[in-house]
């Protein structure tokens, strides 16, 4: 298991290797002690409260050993599959990240080629030299960088801030600055960054040389999904025989929805406990251990390549705005689940219906997971592309798309997102942790009167990302199916 | 920098500039001791039309920035309602030199009792000879553990587990009396509730 | 209702800012960090936090006290001092008085003044003498000045620390946490050398462990190294020092290998250490156009040796081969324990010099002659520990001690007492009854911290006013007041101008203090007022103070290297009788030997008994587990106390704090022996056994 994680640089403070300390742990005893805790305080010189703190805050750790049950899915489209929302034994894992393979038990595979239902620039047959990169070089460092911001290249995590702007942002500090590539993927439903790693590596580890070119990073940290051994594999073999060498550090996360959040994974990578700082300062400025930080998801990299491939070419896909292909993740009640990449701005319905949805009642579509919403079947000639879908909550985001039979599913579907958002809220403010559990008690109690006030709280009060955009599953499904929760 | 209405000079967060007007405001996780930790929501403010902390907002940029908004208050209100939720333990109980805060708070926002049912920790720690920490008063603001961590630079607590699960921590799920607490004191000085609260 | 009252904290040198809250009733009822204050930026340890219970204990002298017959009569305070004043008449020309680091700089000036002016004698010393003699002797002579170069925010622009032979986690927290705060935010290298694992040993980068008594060689060692290295600031050494080249023939008489083997630090440490502190790697944040600087801290582990001061020799040595002196983030820190114990010393509660460690030659005495209106004397009076050494001659027969208790602090307890039962007439003020009082033929009540205005000077040179909280306690009384009164009866006999005793407030005496002392002359009550503590030098009204000292110049010109050899470890080693080495320090709830901590309740309550550190190998020897009640025996004496078997000290060491709990204290067994210059005597190191104390099993049983 070592193998899959690299280092980061020895002169790095020494609290930073405490995640993978812990990570290693978890694999190996299935938990970690408070004995361990106390070792590893000890050898990192960390106080072991904060140890504590860390190895007591990720989904995937366990403070007691895991006794008895097979790892089940209990993801959307799994639970869907299998057709009973019965509650799932606690130590159930979320998304397993097969939801194409509904319902998926065991441990992570490659993505399967076969689920590259619709290719694009980003899903073609993976390169074989560094004829992107040495375009960019050619250009050299300023011409490059003015490329990626004409370019019109946004971040592909979910909130598509432009990538130029970004990094910007980050050259302006002047300091050394620190490149995280964000290969998390912990939102349920979305499967493109193991697609990515699995069938594109090279490009994507392409990508990175570029923005290592153009950042001069002190420092390249690929924060990869403690689970998706299969991807990470692929990674480290593009890595391995990447032409030229970049050196780059591999460290594996614990789990946890919140570390789609930026700061929050930074904290994470710092040996802290993994919950979102206050901004500003921003990342950019202020990031890992102060350094100023640009991270980008896994699809943005491989996008970055893609870019160089072909300049002018590149802003003839997608929409002015948004130019380019997106991945999405498809799955739920359709015949044809898998990774679609489509040009951004293509209607919603005509994925849906080259999706093959196989439904008794009406089609209905859970977009961006437990953070966007439902869209009921008179919605969905909406353009995907960044920025609401409906004002009720249902968003593009990473590109999770889930079929639905509605009737039949809202209700179990919108329980389970906001059961989803109740167990993965970090803990660290007040509206988030204290509200979500209630909205799902709300809910589930069919008291819908109070629901509207509780929603406000929680999107304007929280203080991060899963928190404000917790009620939108809750919310929509209300709007479209108020009947259904009676 | 207009204020409530009137125009105020921008020093700061905009809770520099509320406090500095003479304007009340809740801020249950900040301390002018300590750093911001954006954790409590109870500082919430309309600033230019949206809603945002107060205490990790620089003011500098902001045009016009209301308290007193009717929305504003609405959502604190609510905010308060979840955190007075957690605390179930006596309504006076004496604290620290700063547990007024969070009685002030409910007193100026008027939270309707029993919106929410109660959801607190009922774990009490009396090993320390000089304090106590009561989790049925805690909120868990995390001035404590950061003062602990970032003030005092010893790190004896921490908030271990996510989520609802998340508690003030010694150690590794000790006592205060078994960690490295050196009674310093200061969390139960910086604590705006009777969480901690000193002995005798 | 409360009020707040901002003072400053009366237990350790690192001087944090507090703030009283006092009820109606005139209790302390919640002790506030200051945020504010500079040196403790929002910051208290549980003494300052927790520990001002002792203020109002019922234990408190209430008034004053006269031995009759053997038994304290209460007095007026008329009565007391008449007895005062007539008794020390008698005794002018055998008199020594012990002054308090605990009190005030008022306090401390008053009472020098007393002492020399009224009582015609240098003889005037204070517990100093039992910690830093050996720094301050050694910074004197190479230097030029005794005080610690740098401030408390150089730890946290340094980019290596060294802390040599103290316990800053239990003795000085809150400088401790600010070193935490470097070291975990920016990166800065810590080096521990002790021959015990200290708390702060957690975050270290470089733990030596030398063998006791073995310190000149382990810093003779890393100036090898340095040399070998090419690690040394030559333009410094060539612009700043002299000395230098029979300082480096010393230093080439043994290897790096050689000293290594001497103190049991391995080579390859020492060379690391060398590097670390000589030319440490740049923190974050470190100004590029700035060296990285080192700061050298050191307590009591370096002096309380009978080569102290060949130790400090050692050190400074170092600093000055490496350049680590007059930037910022580096310089030399001696920790000092008391809260006042600068102050004490630079009021001129010191038998060498004058205020301001001002010579007793003419230049300088003239504006004190001048000042006070009359002559005084110019021969170095005798050492604290000298001047109970010399009851037994009869040199010494009549004693005027503030505010301390030997019976608690000297060597050789059995022995100390012993002679100071001898003295013909004893004077103590003080706020308990404690070992020393209960000998007192007089006893006067003086008032706490809470109770008086007044300024401490702290660790970093820092002046800091303490406000009068409460009421005093029954007839309490500031010490400089009830020093005053005595001062004035005698004035007449001693024939001195009784005016010269007639101060209307604390603020006055320090503005006397403040023009006879040149370092402070730019400071008074209504800058302190305005700006908070000033660090001194502040040499004139318009200065701002100073925060590090030597940035241009030493006060004696050029610093100077004085060569030092590792001589015998120590006085008394180990033998088949006594196979162990006993070390003493402190612990974090008690402070010093524990006459004010004892009456914390919640401090007695942490640590109750003696803890004895026992390493696990010896414990197996003896039979002992964690927990047993022990007892330690020395030559001299023997103690009780509570097991705690620990890795933390080394096989063939024991540790005690020299807190007294049960009656049970380290000093009954500390050897009365002296560094020849200083005259500290050798806490650290002393001959001992331990034993695992056998239960009584009944009235019967043997
Ligand atoms: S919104 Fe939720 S996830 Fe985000 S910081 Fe608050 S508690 Fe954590
Ligand atoms: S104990 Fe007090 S300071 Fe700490 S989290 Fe709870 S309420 Fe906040
Ligand atoms: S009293 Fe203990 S827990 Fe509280 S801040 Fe101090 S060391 Fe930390
Ligand atoms: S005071 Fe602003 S979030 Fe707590």
């Amino acid at each position: 298991m070592a193998a899959m994680a690299r280092p980061l640089p020895p002169d790095f403070p020494i609290r930073s290797q405490l995640l993978a300390r812990l990570y290693d742990e978890q694999r190996r005893a299935g938990w970690i002690a408070p004995g361990f805790a106390d070792a590893i305080a000890r050898e990192l010189r960390l106080p072991v409260a904060e140890v504590w703190e860390a190895a007591t805050s990720y989904a995937d750790f366990r403070s007691a050993p895991l006794i008895g049950d097979e790892v089940r899915c209990a993801g959307l489209s799994c639970q869907l599959a299998r057709g009973a929302f019965a509650e799932m034994p606690s130590e159930a894992s979320h998304c397993l990240f097969r939801c194409y393979d509904a319902p998926a038990t065991g441990g992570e595979e490659p993505f399967p080629a076969p689920m590259v239902r619709q290719a694009g620039p980003l899903l073609a047959p993976d390169i074989t030299n560094t004829d992107r990169l040495n375009a960019a070089r050619r250009l050299g460092r300023d011409a490059a960088l003015n490329a990626v911001a004409e370019s019109g290249l946004r971040g592909r995590g979910g909130a598509y801030f432009p990538v130029g702007t970004k990094w910007r942002a980050a050259l302006e500090e002047r300091r050394p600055i620190a490149l995280v590539v964000n290969a998390e993927e912990g939102e349920p439903g979305v499967f493109k960054d193991r697609a990515l790693l699995s069938l594109a590596p090279r490009r994507v580890v392409e990508g990175i040389a570029i923005a290592a070119f153009i950042l001069e990073p002190a420092v390249i940290v690929v924060f990869a999904n403690g689970q998706a051994d299969p991807a990470v594999r692929s990674l480290e073999e593009a890595l391995d025989i990447a032409e030229p060498q970049l050196d780059v550090a591999i460290v594996r996360g614990g789990g946890g929805y919140v570390l789609g959040e930026e700061s929050a994974l930074l904290n994470a990578l710092e040996g802290r406990r993994p919950v979102p700082r206050t901004k500003p300062p921003y990342p950019v400025q202020s990031g890992l251990f102060g350094m100023p930080t640009v991270v980008n998801n896994i699809e943005t990299f491989a996008n970055l390549s893609v870019h160089f491939g072909d300049v002018p070419g590149f802003r003839t896909r997608g929409t002015p705005e948004t130019p380019g292909t997106k991945i999405l993740s498809v799955s739920g009640r359709v015949r044809l689940p898998g990774a679609y990449e489509v040009p951004l701005g293509v209607s919603l319905r005509k994925v849906v219906e080259q999706s093959g949805p196989a439904v008794a009642g009406e089609v209905a579509v859970l977009a961006g997971g437990p953070s966007g919403g439902f869209l009921s079947a008179g919605h969905l000639d909406v353009p995907l592309q960044p920025g609401i879908l409906h004002a009720t909550g249902a968003m593009l985001g990473a590109g999770g798309i889930v079929v639905l039979d509605a009737p039949g599913d809202i209700r179990d579907a919108a329980l389970a997102m906001a059961r989803f958002n109740a167990e993965e809220s970090c803990g660290k403010c007040t509206p988030c942790r204290e509200g979500t559990p209630r909205l799902y008690d709300l809910l589930a109690a069919g008291d819908v009167d109070g629901i509207d006030g509780l929603a406000e709280v929680i999107q304007f009060g929280s203080l991060c990302g899963l928190g404000q955009m917790a009620p939108g599953p809750v919310r929509s499904a209300l709007h479209f199916w108020p009947g259904v929760f009676a | 920098m207009k204020l409530n209405g009137v125009s105020v000079e921008a020093t700061g967060s905009l809770l520099d500039t509320v406090l500095a007007a003479g304007i009340a405001l809740p801020h249950l996780c900040k301390d002018d001791n300590l750093p911001v930790i954006g954790a409590c929501r109870t500082c919430l403010v309309e600033a230019d039309g949206r809603i945002v902390a107060a205490c990790s907002t620089p003011a500098a940029g902001v045009q016009e920035c209301a308290t007193d908004s009717e929305r504003a208050v609405r959502i604190r209100r609510g905010v308060l309602e979840l955190t007075a939720a957690m605390q179930s333990g006596p309504a006076g109980a004496a604290g620290g030199p700063r547990s007024a805060e969070s009685l002030e708070a409910y007193a100026s926002h008027a939270p309707r009792p029993g919106q929410y049912g109660l959801r607190s920790g009922t774990h009490a720690d009396l090993s320390n000879p000089f304090f106590s920490f009561h989790e049925d008063a805690c909120i868990l603001c995390a001035r404590c553990v950061t003062a602990c961590q970032e003030l005092q630079h010893i790190g004896a607590i921490g908030i271990a587990g996510r989520g609802h699960t998340a508690r003030v921590t010694p150690g590794a799920g000790v006592s205060f009396r078994e960690s490295i607490c050196t009674s310093c004191g200061s969390c139960v000085a910086a604590c705006p509730t009777s969480a901690l609260r000193p002995k005798g | 209702m409360t009020r707040a009252v901002s003072s400053t904290c009366p237990y350790c040198g690192v001087g944090c800012g507090i703030v009283l809250n006092v009820d109606e009733n005139d209790r302390i009822r919640w002790v506030d960090d200051d945020p504010v204050n500079l040196s403790s930026t929002g910051m208290l340890c549980v003494k300052g936090r927790f520990g001002t219970t002792f203020v109002n204990h019922p234990d408190r002298i209430q008034t004053p006290l006269i031995k009759r017959n053997g038994r304290f009569e209460e007095a007026t305070w008329d009565e007391a001092l008449d007895v005062v004043a007539n008794r020390l008449l008698e005794h002018r020309g055998h008199f020594g008085s012990f002054a308090s680091a605990k009190a005030t700089n008022e306090d401390a000036f008053v009472q020098q003044k007393f002492v020399r002016l009224v009582m015609g004698t240098n003889n005037i010393d204070h517990c100093t003498r039992l910690c830093h003699s050996p720094s301050v002797e050694a910074m004197l002579q190479q230097l030029g000045s005794g005080a610690t170069s740098n401030s408390y925010i150089d730890y946290e622009e340094a980019s290596c620390i060294v802390l040599v032979g103290c316990d800053p986690g239990s003795n000085h927290p809150v400088i401790a946490s600010r070193m935490r705060r470097a070291i975990d935010t920016l990166g800065t290298k810590l080096v521990v050398v002790n021959p015990r694992r200290i708390e702060m040993c957690d975050r270290a980068d470089l733990f030596l462990q030398p063998k006791a008594g073995t310190d000149v060689a382990l810093f003779n060692g890393i100036a090898r190294a340095v040399l070998d290295d090419g690690l040394a600031d030559v333009s410094f050494i060539e612009g700043r020092t002299e000395g230098f080249d029979a300082f480096v023939s010393a230093v080439r008489e043994a290897t790096v290998e050689e000293c290594a083997d001497l103190c049991g630090v391995a080579a390859e440490e020492i060379r690391a250490a060398a590097r670390f502190f000589a030319r440490p790697p740049a923190r974050r944040g470190q100004p590029p156009e700035l060296r990285p600087g080192s700061c050298l801290v050191w307590g009591m582990g370096i002096t309380q040796h009978t080569q102290g001061t060949d130790n400090a020799h050692s050190l400074l040595n170092l600093a000055l081969l490496a350049g680590q002196l007059g930037r910022p983030g580096c310089g030399v820190s001696p920790l000092r324990g008391q809260n006042n114990v600068q102050g004490c010393g630079d009021a001129g509660c010191i038998p060498d010099s004058l205020p301001g460690y001002q010579p007793y030659g003419d230049a300088a005495i003239a504006p004190f002659e001048q000042l006070w209106g009359a002559g005084l004397p110019r021969s170095p009076g005798l050492k604290a520990t000298d001047m109970v050494e010399q009851i037994a001659s009869g040199t010494i027969r009549a004693m005027y001690i503030v505010g301390e208790n030997p019976l608690l602090s000297e060597p050789n307890l059995h022995h100390a007492t012993d002679l100071i039962r001898a003295l013909d007439f004893l004077v103590v003020q003080d706020l308990f009854l404690h070992e020393t009082a209960e000998l007192a033929d007089v006893v006067l009540p003086a008032c706490s911290f809470a109770e008086k205005d007044g300024t401490f000077t702290n660790s970093e040179r820092r002046i800091q006013r303490v406000r009068r909280a409460i009421a005093p306690v029954g007839l309490a009384r500031p010490d400089w007041e009830i020093l005053c009164d005595v001062a004035r009866r005698m004035a007449p006999g001693a024939g001195v101008d009784p005016a010269q005793f007639a101060y209307g407030s604390a603020s006055e005496v320090f503005d006397e203090f403040a023009r006879l002392m040149p370092q402070i002359r730019g400071i008074n009550y209504e800058r302190l007022e305005g700006e908070g503590g000033i660090q001194w030098p502040c040499p004139s009204p318009d200065h701002p103070g100073t925060r590090y000292l030597y940035a241009d110049s030493f006060p004696r010109g050029l610093a100077r290297f004085v060569p030092v050899r590792q001589r015998a470890v120590a006085e008394e080693t180990p033998d088949d009788e006594y196979p162990l080495v006993l070390n003493t320090g402190r612990v974090l709830y008690h402070w010093h030997g524990g006459t004010i901590t004892r009456r914390v309740a919640g401090l007695m309550e942490q640590v109750d008994t003696v803890p004895v550190a026992v390493h696990p190998a010896d414990a197996a020897v003896a039979g002992i587990q964690e927990g047993d009640p022990v007892l330690v025996f020395s030559r001299r004496g023997r103690m009780g106390g509570k097991a705690v078997v620990t890795d933390a000290v080394q096989p063939g060491n024991l540790f005690v704090p020299f807190v007294k709990l049960q009656d049970s204290a380290a000093n009954f067994l500390t050897n009365n022996v002296y560094d020849e210059v200083s005259r500290i005597p050798e806490y650290k190191v002393c001959a001992a056994k331990i034993e695992k104390k056998r239960e009584r099993k009944g009235a019967f049983a043997r």
